[in-house]
């Protein structure tokens, strides 16, 4: 590769967006010419950047405005159902008024009742784990998390996770097609602020991390070995209330 | 020799994260419209951080951000049964909040407009608990450089870098936000780092 490599093709390599087996030749470009490596930098700094804006929680009161927002909309809607159903009915324009609001006084006595009852534990409930087998059974098994096997003897191989296709080595790691065999420059705890950030962008690779498998990929222009201890869901679980789902893939 | 526009090849893949949110997603609005008041409350745990981040960053103020953050889950809640899950409903929760934002912002004011310093105001404010006092401040100062340039960027490239940047959503899923082709999405986002890259060199 003697021309330079475009901006765009830059961005997409720092995002894993191209072909893994592609970048073997990219980084050899990168390794030899100081102009696309200094453009690279600059961009990955740029990129470093962004990420680490801090997020904002959402004002407490949110909820409870969109909330009551619902309700009344709930109510109207509620209201314009029965109206349109009265309509055709051959009463006195009068009564069906009466009926109208007798039954959207009903619906929001109602709905204030839900309300209270759920005021509780409202948006801050545990998400279900829902599990469903999607797609042929030779690629993919989905399992509830109690039935899922200790280790992967029957796992083979890839799966996309987190944009990544992933390979299972010998030695039970999760390994990024095309990284197989290269030793991490940086090895990181789940656990850590590190990891979590990581994981925070990346919350699929909590799905090969559960059962205490290493897991590598290039992360930020590094290859980074990821691990936490078998077993400790608190370390891997997705941080923005996706949940987990547990799968083995099998030849 | 790479080729720009081509995708990955020769791999068969399954995404887990996309099986699993099919599957929650079409719980979820079944339940709601089966009318399970908790339904919607979930939807909006799931979804009301990313939402209100994304609003925030495309409107630049808290206040803003809040408001239309409210609209948009009026918005999900009136039409959440028209969502027939050709997407997942986060890419869908994104598309509406997108276009309403456009939609929004482009009537309320002019597109260029100071972003608040509200990043630094109060620790408690900020999502993530787990960053100490140095780095959130460190942080603050950085998120402020960045929300400003960012406001200057073309909507498009704005959108684009703020979906895979800060939200972290793959080239496919913003293209499904943006209505948009891959290889656009790339581009958009290619350009828009760029352009940051110039802006953030400059002293704002």
């Amino acid at each position: 590769m003697n021309r330079h490599i475009s901006d765009e093709v830059l961005s997409a390599y720092l995002d894993g967006e191209i072909d893994t087996s592609r970048e073997p030749q990219l980084e050899a470009h990168l390794a030899s010419c100081t102009d696309c490596k200094a453009r690279f930098t600059a961009m990955r700094g740029v990129v470093l950047e962004i990420r680490r804006a801090p997020r904002l929680a959402p004002p407490p009161m949110l909820g409870q405005r969109v909330r009551e927002e619902v309700t009344a909309q709930g109510g109207a809607g509620a209201l314009e159902r029965v109206w349109a159903a009265l309509s055709g009915w051959p009463f006195h324009p009068g009564m069906r008024t009466v009926m109208a609001m007798t039954f959207a006084l009903a619906v929001g006595l109602s709905l204030v009742s839900i309300e209270r009852e759920h005021r509780e534990d409202l948006l801050t409930a545990p998400i279900p784990v829902e599990v469903e087998e999607q797609l042929p059974r030779e690629w993919v098994e989905v399992l509830p998390s109690d039935e899922v096997p200790v280790g992967k003897d029957n796992a083979k191989t890839t799966t996309k996770v987190a944009g990544r296709v992933f390979v299972l080595t010998a030695d039970g790691s999760w390994v990024q097609q095309g990284l197989e065999g290269r030793e991490p420059e940086a090895r990181m705890d789940a656990r850590s602020p590190q990891g979590q950030a990581m994981l925070t962008r990346l919350t699929d690779l909590g799905l090969l991390l559960t059962d205490g498998s290493r897991v590598v990929l290039r992360y930020n222009w590094e290859t980074v070995e990821l691990s936490a201890p078998a077993g400790d869901i608190s370390a891997v679980r997705p941080a923005r209330g996706a949940s987990l789902v547990w799968f083995s893939a099998r030849a | 020799m790479y080729v720009p526009g081509e995708g990955p090849v020769g791999v068969a893949t399954i995404s887990t994260a996309a099986v699993h949110d099919v599957a929650l997603d079409r719980e979820i609005v079944e339940r709601h419209l089966l009318g399970d008041a908790q339904a919607f409350d979930e939807i909006y745990g799931r979804f009301a951080e990313m939402v209100y981040n994304l609003a925030y960053r495309l409107a630049g103020s808290r206040e803003e951000a809040a408001d239309l953050t409210q609209e948009v889950f009026l918005r999900v809640f009136r039409h959440l049964g028209s969502f027939k899950g050709g997407s997942t409903l986060k890419t869908w929760i994104f598309r509406i909040t997108i276009n309403h934002c456009r939609d929004r912002l482009s009537r309320w004011r002019p597109v260029t407009r100071p972003i608040e310093e509200e990043v630094a105001e109060n620790d408690r404010h900020f999502a993530d608990p787990s960053r100490g006092p140095e780095e959130l401040a460190v942080a603050a100062d950085e998120g402020r450089r960045v929300a400003e340039g960012l406001a200057r960027l073309p909507h498009s490239f704005r959108e684009a870098v703020i979906l895979r940047d800060i939200e972290g959503l793959s080239y496919e899923e913003i293209a499904e936000v943006l209505q948009c082709r891959v290889g656009t999405v790339r581009s958009r986002i290619a350009r828009g780092r760029e352009q940051l890259r110039t802006l953030l060199e400059k002293p704002i």
